[in-house]
């Protein structure tokens, strides 16, 4: 062709250009639409291995890409994951695996409307509820899996990332070290959210509480990751408070009325006062209730219930 | 501009051992030197990119000497340019699918693939005057040439720079043996500053050995 044809010429010039790029065009889309249900599943395993990744110190054993799967299934993983909106009520009609992180966040804070999702891994007969974890890093984005005990303890984590620097910022997964120093941390301080932070060593912790040392020479990176697990958790506090702390757990209170089955985390006041109205008072429910509750939410009505016994 | 001085360093020593050492893309072409800087800092990534790089810079030598009658002159950087982006977006793709861990390990490579200038060069200043035999020896070797600069200056900042090797521990260990209370890391080695001096110390160790390389 090129022997009876000018290359030179325009016409050649475009034609050339326009078959080379319907050419590439082709065979970009076949590769990946034909290899996409591949890429898919190792996608998907991957994400099963980092989610799990969070909880391998209770597990006992390492989470690897060619066991993750296996795990999964022995855990009924499966049916072991929900999602919750920020007020940290159930959501239904959402597979938690499906939401990808990166949907959740508005210019790095967290959407009042999100739905989250969360995995409940049972570990001999510990629930450790494990949360999705989405930031910005210094070159791209970060991510990562959170599990919470049942006290609000930090029970492990797993941090990846797409292109901090290798040897420095990439040691929030490549060092195991740096995962560890979270375990065990305590994400409430006196019932308030106070996360886990991660400052240089010898500096204080950002929002009050618990905090892990920065990795050397990678002090943005660390910032980044302290600001992702903030602003990510910000959305499931409301959740992990009201199955964690003292004052919201419905366990506290067995005698409530208004809540039974106690589905919600429920509201004391409401339910103290439910039962112990003035007409109620010398009923057999009401005496039981003031007469064995030494804190008692409505106090007034406490003694106005003790008099009258 | 800098496509005119690889022409014009030209010289052909041995398309295959020539660029391994005397024709050196990075220190004596000067190619490269950005990915140079950025994948060093460990001996690990800097392997995987030196093999990878190698691969793709023979694969597009040989593609881009195979059309080399037919390309337009006037748009011959933009289809070098399309056929190595292709080439690197395909084979990821494919290690995606059924090699992922390597794929995930080169993700962050491939915009320095592609966009790395031995590549272009090469296929500016070789593949589009020679049959594909000889480009496919051409690429290689200046794949292999820029690995190997890759690999001396990643080991040296490696070992400062964190005291091990390939992740393994070997300065601390050997420091402590000899007696002493372990090995305070050199921060200098893991910025891209020592490896532009590291580079230029091999530079400048080349010249001094091979006059020919001076400039008069």
């Amino acid at each position: 062709m090129h022997k009876t044809m000018n290359r030179n010429s325009n016409v050649y010039t475009v034609i050339y250009a326009t078959v080379l790029t319907v050419l590439v065009a082709i065979l970009l889309s076949a590769a990946a639409l034909g290899l996409k249900d591949k890429q898919k599943a190792n996608m998907d395993n991957e994400k099963k291995q980092q989610i799990l990744q969070s909880v391998a110190t209770k597990l006992g054993k390492a989470v690897t890409f060619e066991n993750a799967a296996d795990l999964w299934k022995e855990l009924n993983m499966d049916d072991a994951m929900f999602c919750v909106n920020t007020k940290g009520e159930k959501v239904e009609g959402q597979t938690a695996f499906d939401i990808a992180s990166k949907i959740l966040f508005d210019k790095g804070k967290i959407k009042e409307d999100a739905t989250l999702p969360v995995y409940v891994a049972n570990i001999e007969g510990v629930p450790y509820r494990i949360v999705s974890l989405y930031g910005a890093g210094l070159w791209g984005p970060i991510w990562g899996y959170l599990s919470v005990d049942p006290e609000g303890k930090v029970a492990g984590v797993s941090f990846d990332h797409e292109s901090e620097t290798a040897g420095l910022g990439a040691k929030i997964k490549d060092d195991p070290a740096f995962a560890e120093a979270f375990i065990g941390k305590s994400l409430f301080t006196d019932g308030k959210f106070t996360s886990v932070s991660v400052t240089k060593a010898g500096k204080p912790a950002n929002h009050g509480g618990e905090k892990v040392d920065a990795i050397t020479g990678a002090t943005k990176t660390s910032d980044y990751v302290g600001d992702m697990i903030w602003e990510s958790l910000l959305g499931y506090v409301p959740f992990l408070q009201g199955a964690t702390s003292p004052a919201g757990g419905c366990k506290k209170h067995e005698g409530c009325k208004k809540h039974e089955g106690c589905e919600k985390p429920c509201d004391m006041e409401g339910c103290q006062k439910e039962a112990c109205t003035p007409e109620a008072c010398g009923k057999p429910e009401c005496k039981a209730q003031c007469g064995e509750k030494a804190e008692c939410a409505d106090k007034a009505e406490c003694d106005a219930c003790k008099k009258a016994e | 501009m800098l496509i005119v001085t690889v022409m014009a360093n030209e010289k052909k020593p041995g398309v295959f051992t020539g660029p391994l050492w005397t024709n050196n893309p990075v220190v004596v072409q000067v190619l490269g030197i950005c990915s140079a800087l950025a994948v060093t800092t460990q001996m690990k990534p800097a392997l995987v990119m030196g093999i990878s790089l190698t691969c793709v810079l023979a694969f597009a030598n040989v593609i881009i000497s195979v059309l080399r009658n037919t390309i337009p002159n006037r748009i011959r950087i933009i289809v070098q340019l399309v056929v190595v982006a292709a080439l690197v977006i395909i084979v990821n793709q494919i290690l995606k699918a059924y090699v992922y861990d390597v794929s995930k390990a080169l993700s962050v490579y491939v915009g320095l693939i592609i966009t790395n200038c031995i590549l272009m060069g090469r296929l500016e200043a070789f593949a589009l005057g020679n049959k594909p035999f000889p480009a496919l020896l051409d690429g290689l070797g200046n794949g292999i040439g820029y690995a190997l600069i890759l690999f001396i200056t990643a080991t040296l900042r490696e070992l400062f720079g964190s005291g091990t090797l390939f992740g393994y521990d070997v300065l601390a260990r050997f420091v402590n043996e000899a007696g002493y209370d372990g090995y305070q890391n050199c921060g200098f080695f893991t910025m891209p500053a020592a490896a532009l001096i590291i580079i230029g110390c091999i530079i400048w160790y080349q010249r001094a050995k091979n006059p020919d390389l001076q400039d008069k």
